[in-house]
């Protein structure tokens, strides 16, 4: 009896301990140096419905704890190993907390080491008012180089870590499939292409899957880049011929040019393509098409056409926009530039309004329109009310940021970057609030902190959705490789 | 009692003997198969990893695989693997044949899984956790033959068939189809439960296409297609072996009431098992692109070259002679790694321009790693990293497996480029490396480089320098005065001996001319190599105004002018070319006069 006493003491002990010691921790000492988190979530802005943003502490592999703290309330999360990995009821419970105290997570990080316990000055994570699209969707390649031996098209479920493929290259004998694109972010209305196998351009709409044969005796060869009018009724799309070449001695590894480019614009209900002279000249290389939100702007980029690939360093893209009158099917006679490469002396591309049509984003190189691969490429962004360039200081690095989109809501971008070791794309997201105000970006965040470490791909045009694609990626493809595609006809401007 | 302990003997002295054929034939016509297997597969000791793996179908048949290839460049540990593996068939072949027919007189039959997957073994694009299934489900079908009880039959069936599924992938339908088989011909009435696990495994197939989308296609799910390259389809001959074991069940069943039987025909019967076992390993290794000499010199060309064996290389291309363009490229890369190629390059084979810069447009995957040493070998780190990336790409592809060959090969480049970038991601590639128990060693050693402050070694650093004079061969079309600006090392002398001789391959002698006018007398080229001054004979006879320009040494010359007087003496000799292939066959006149 006495000696099961004795054990019961200690295990209420131990237990008073346990419970005790959440705080012990942080009573060590400070540590001598700054935090150092991957990936770095300090101070960033998120959206109340983003997945757990798990991290590890750099330079640690010890026992360690992260402190959540909002309001008067605290959660803690423990490790082993340094890996915070915070459980999805608890990061709900942590956001739900925060979101009625004022919006910001104090997170104060401590660690073990051989002197025992250490803890860091504390960072903030805040929440922004407005949700994000629950879904991105984004292609998964290995970096440049025209390689692909297995790729697929994917959407993520941001508020957990569920990844689903729309489309996989192994179930449709490993062609290559690229360029997805959705009617503003509805993910029952989208479409990419198919190449090398079963060559086509899928296009659904709810549960109906078409197959586009998108080369024309006109055209030179299929439509890439593509972009919906907000109506659903037509998508604007480049007809180019795209090389790559290696560059032996630059920083930019591999340089991906056209040869010649034009932007048409695809009748969805008619099967037709259309465009007009000042889109389809040879004097100059047009490309990345995108529509205004309102439907009666295409913007574009042009650029004097060079001699390819010698002079490819002299292909500078400057934005310009020309009018577009959906019901009538015609374009204006007259092209605005709203930045001109001549004047700026440096390369936009992949212009994209944001949904409430207040800011154009785009990427801006010192030449070419394949930004991704030029270390030198950063995001910017014009306020179209005032025609004002917005600071985007906080969302680029000193690598490559290039492919973006907007979320429903215009309060969120979501967009690539090399900055994690230069050659593979991640995707970050970052708030931008009312007033065009652009915070820290976030690395889409992944259920285990290592996770980019060992992921050999590349996040490629990544697009927020509003939802789920619903369509199964193995009756998509089966139906590509079924069907023999519509041919479509061709009709220029008079 | 006497006549079991002597069959059990006998059986046992069979089986030993069996192994050590099939391991000594593998270790001496197909040694440098293992190795080839090794390099584009890397086995991690890491949890994320093997977790990957096991939520694959299939997993823990590729995990016992990919935990065994990685010993594979050791000698002997193939062909040892492979015989274990063999042998376990077998004898859980044996076992089923027993146990359904004890009584039948079918020593050898047991001998037919085996013969059908024998040449399987070296199919490069076979991937041994088909074997590791197929034993897995010959187990399956064993541990099943000795339940009892039809409820339990129905219960354990089931749980098998998922089970397999799982570990083993679509080899759970052999089992399905076995067990079937068996029931059907031994009680008729109570086979349909087969349906039970043939309709849980069709579900768990579709599952995994539709639901989860682990494959991709209905192939993959329920065809041993899954332990083939995943971008190819193998020869009929590959299905055969999933075949024979329902039949060998029904054959067993058919046979099992067999009485005793006359020795001269018991003795008859196994003569013509033996013939159909034979005849069985004929038709499987016929006419195997993956077991032809060229094949097989190819691997071993490639071991050399892997471990750096330059002499080994040139021995080999010299005794035994080359048989493609890929073998020439492998010889060419070890003169060029000898500083030979010069010099050297006409006293061995050449078959023109595609032994010295294939075409790879087609992204040919299989020459990846061979263009990749290649264009190491010459200074070029951009082409030499390109292909390496493909390379290891299309192995994630189709091994689910990095290469630790071209890995090894990115961190080198990437320390090679430098700056932040390329040492970032040169250690991201380190640290999958020192994952592995083979590369961990080598993989360690380079984070030394990982920054500007520790000396890259000499080859390293030459590397880094030629970059420029690589990017000056790229403008050369341009403007071949660009060559002035070369930056001289061993590494210069390499580019441009590379490029000269592709010339020469070639035959155009006025763009060879263009190089050698530029470079000559520079550190890169101080003096003429053999084949430049053959060659630069040949072009001064159309070019006087070269003569006396270049130092070529009086053998040289004198030796054409026998090489002219002779040809032209024996101009209409029809075996001119063999006549003078004895005296003549290494010079470059020999080639721009006979190869066409």
């Amino acid at each position: 009896m006495k000696r099961h006493l004795i054990i019961l003491t200690l295990l209420i002990v131990y237990v008073v301990a346990l419970c005790g010691c959440s705080h012990s921790e942080e009573n060590g000492r400070e540590a001598d140096k700054p935090l150092a988190i991957f990936p770095d979530y300090m101070d960033v802005t998120i959206p109340a419905n983003i997945a757990p943003l798990n991290f590890r502490i750099e330079g640690h592999s010890s026992e360690a704890q992260a402190r959540f703290v909002t309001g008067g309330n605290s959660a803690i999360v423990k490790s082993d190993d340094s890996r915070i990995i915070i459980s999805a009821r608890k990061w709900r419970n942590i956001i739900s907390q925060a979101v009625d105290n004022g919006g910001i997570i104090e997170v104060v990080v401590s660690v073990k080491d051989d002197d025992g316990w250490m803890t860091y000055a504390p960072f903030k994570i805040n929440i922004a008012a407005e949700p994000i699209d629950s879904h991105i969707a984004y292609r998964l390649i290995e970096p440049g180089y025209e390689s692909w031996c297995e790729m697929g098209i994917y959407q993520r479920n941001i508020e957990s870590f569920e990844q689903k493929p729309i489309i996989e290259n192994s179930a449709a004998d490993y062609g290559c499939v690229n360029c997805h694109s959705f009617c503003g972010q509805n993910p029952d209305k989208m479409l990419f292409h198919m190449r090398q196998m079963h060559t086509g351009t899928i296009i659904t709409d709810g549960k109906k899957i078409e197959k586009l044969n998108t080369t024309t005796p006109e055209t030179r060869s299929p439509l890439v880049y593509p972009s919906w009018h907000p109506s659903g009724k037509y998508v604007a799309f480049t007809n180019n011929l795209t090389r790559l070449i290696n560059l032996p001695n630059d920083h930019n590894r591999v340089e991906v040019y056209d040869g010649a480019s034009d932007v048409v614009v695809y009748d969805v209900e008619r099967h037709e393509i259309i465009t007009s002279r000042n889109l389809f000249s040879t004097k100059y290389f047009e490309t990345f098409p995108t529509f205004s939100p309102d439907g009666r702007k295409l913007y574009f980029c042009s650029a004097d056409s060079v001699n390819m690939p010698n002079e490819f360093k002299s292909a500078k893209y400057s934005l310009c926009v020309i009018d577009f009158d959906a019901e009538q099917r015609r374009f204006g006679e007259k092209v605005d530039t709203l930045y001109s490469a001549h004047i700026g002396g440096r390369s936009v591309s992949f212009p994209r309004v944001s949904p409430d049509g207040r800011y154009m984003l785009y990427a801006l190189a010192d030449y070419g329109n394949f930004s991704i691969w030029h270390r030198d490429a950063d995001l910017k962004m014009i306020d179209l009310k005032t025609g004002q360039e917005v600071d985007m200081s906080a969302a680029n690095s000193d690598a490559a940021e290039s492919y973006h989109s907007w979320s429903s809501n215009s309060r969120w971008i979501l967009f690539n970057s090399r900055r994690v070791n230069g050659l593979y794309t991640h995707a970050y997201i970052a708030y931008v609030d009312s007033e065009g105000n652009v915070g820290k970006p976030f690395l889409l965040p992944q259920r285990d902190p290592d996770f980019y470490d060992r992921f050999m791909k590349s996040y490629n045009i990544p697009e927020f959705i509003t939802g789920e694609v619903k369509l199964n990626s193995y009756d998509i493809a089966q139906f590509a490789k079924e069907d023999k595609g519509i041919d479509l006809k061709f009709k220029m401007q008079e | 009692m006497k006549n079991t302990n002597l069959e059990k003997y006998s059986v046992s002295i069979f089986w030993a003997v069996l192994w050590c054929a099939i391991v000594l034939y593998m270790q001496i016509k197909h040694a440098f198969h293992f190795p080839y297997i090794e390099q584009s597969q890397m086995f991690l000791f890491d949890g994320a990893y093997l977790s990957d793996k096991l939520w694959q179908v299939a997993g823990v048949a590729t995990i016992i695989e990919e935990f065994f290839t990685q010993f594979f460049y050791l000698s002997y540990i193939g062909p040892i693997f492979v015989a274990t593996a063999l042998l376990c068939v077998g004898v859980l072949s044996r076992s089923i044949i027993k146990r359904i027919a004890p009584n039948a007189n079918a020593p050898i039959l047991w001998l037919i899984p085996i013969a059908l997957q024998i040449a399987t073994m070296v199919d490069y694009d076979y991937q041994y956790s088909g074997i590791i299934s197929y034993i897995m489900t010959a187990a399956a079908i064993r541990i099943y033959l000795q339940i009892e009880g039809h409820t339990t039959k129905v219960i354990i069936s089931s749980l098998l068939a998922l089970l397999l599924y799982w570990a083993a992938g679509p080899a759970a339908v052999m089992f399905i189809a076995s067990i079937a088989v068996y029931e059907l011909l031994t009680t008729p009435r109570k086979a349909y439960f087969t349906l039970l696990p043939m309709a849980l495994v069709a579900i768990a197939g579709w599952i995994a296409i539709y639901y989860i989308h682990l494959l991709g296609e209905v192939r993959y799910a329920f065809t041993p297609d899954l332990y083939y390259k995943p971008m190819l389809r193998p020869d009929t001959e590959f299905y055969f072996a999933w075949v024979a074991m329902p039949i060998i069940c029904a054959i067993s069943v058919l046979l099992r009431h067999r009485g005793n039987i006359a020795p001269m025909r018991k003795y008859a019967e196994v003569a013509v098992q033996l013939l159909l076992v034979a005849m069985v390993v004929n038709f499987s290794c016929k006419d195997k692109e993956y077991m032809h000499p060229s094949v097989t010199k190819f691997k071993e060309l490639d071991y050399y070259l892997r471990n750096e064996q330059w002499d080994d290389v040139l021995r080999l291309c010299k005794q035994q002679g080359v048989d493609n363009t890929l073998h020439i490229l492998i010889q060419n890369i070890a003169l060029i790694q000898t500083d030979a190629l010069g010099d050297k390059a006409f006293a061995y084979t050449q078959l023109g321009l595609e032994g010295i810069t294939m075409d790879w447009s087609d992204n040919n995957p299989l020459i990846f790693s061979i263009l990749s040493d290649l264009h190491f070998a010459l200074g070029n780190t951009s082409i030499a990293q390109e292909v390496a990336f493909k390379k290891n790409s299309e192995s994630i592809a189709v091994n689910h497996s990095y290469n630790p060959r071209m890995l090894k090969r990115l961190v080198q480049t990437n320390i090679i480029y430098g700056g932040e970038s390329g040492y970032d991601i040169a250690e991201k590639y380190i640290a999958i490396l020192e994952k592995s128990l083979r590369y961990r060693k080598w993989a360690t050693e380079q984070r030394a480089y990982l920054d500007d402050k520790t000396p890259l070694p000499t080859m390293m650093q030459e590397q880094r320098q030629n970059m420029h004079n690589i990017d000056l061969t790229y403008r050369m079309a341009e403007n071949f005065d660009l060559l002035y600006d070369i930056n001289h090392c061993n590494l210069s002398r390499r580019t441009f001996e590379h490029q000269c001789v592709g010339y020469l391959l070639n035959m155009d002698l006025e763009s060879f001319h263009q190089i050698v006018s530029r470079v000559y007398g520079t550190a890169t080229m101080p003096k003429l190599p053999q084949a430049f001054a053959e060659a630069l004979l040949i072009y001064s006879t159309q070019n006087k105004s070269i003569q006396g320009k270049y130092m070529i040494d009086e053998t040289t010359h004198k030796r054409f002018l026998e090489f002219q007087n002779f040809a032209a003496k024996n101009y209409n000799n029809r075996n001119l070319a063999s006549i003078m292939r004895k005296s003549y066959g290494e010079t470059y006149w020999y080639y721009y006069m006979f190869t066409k």
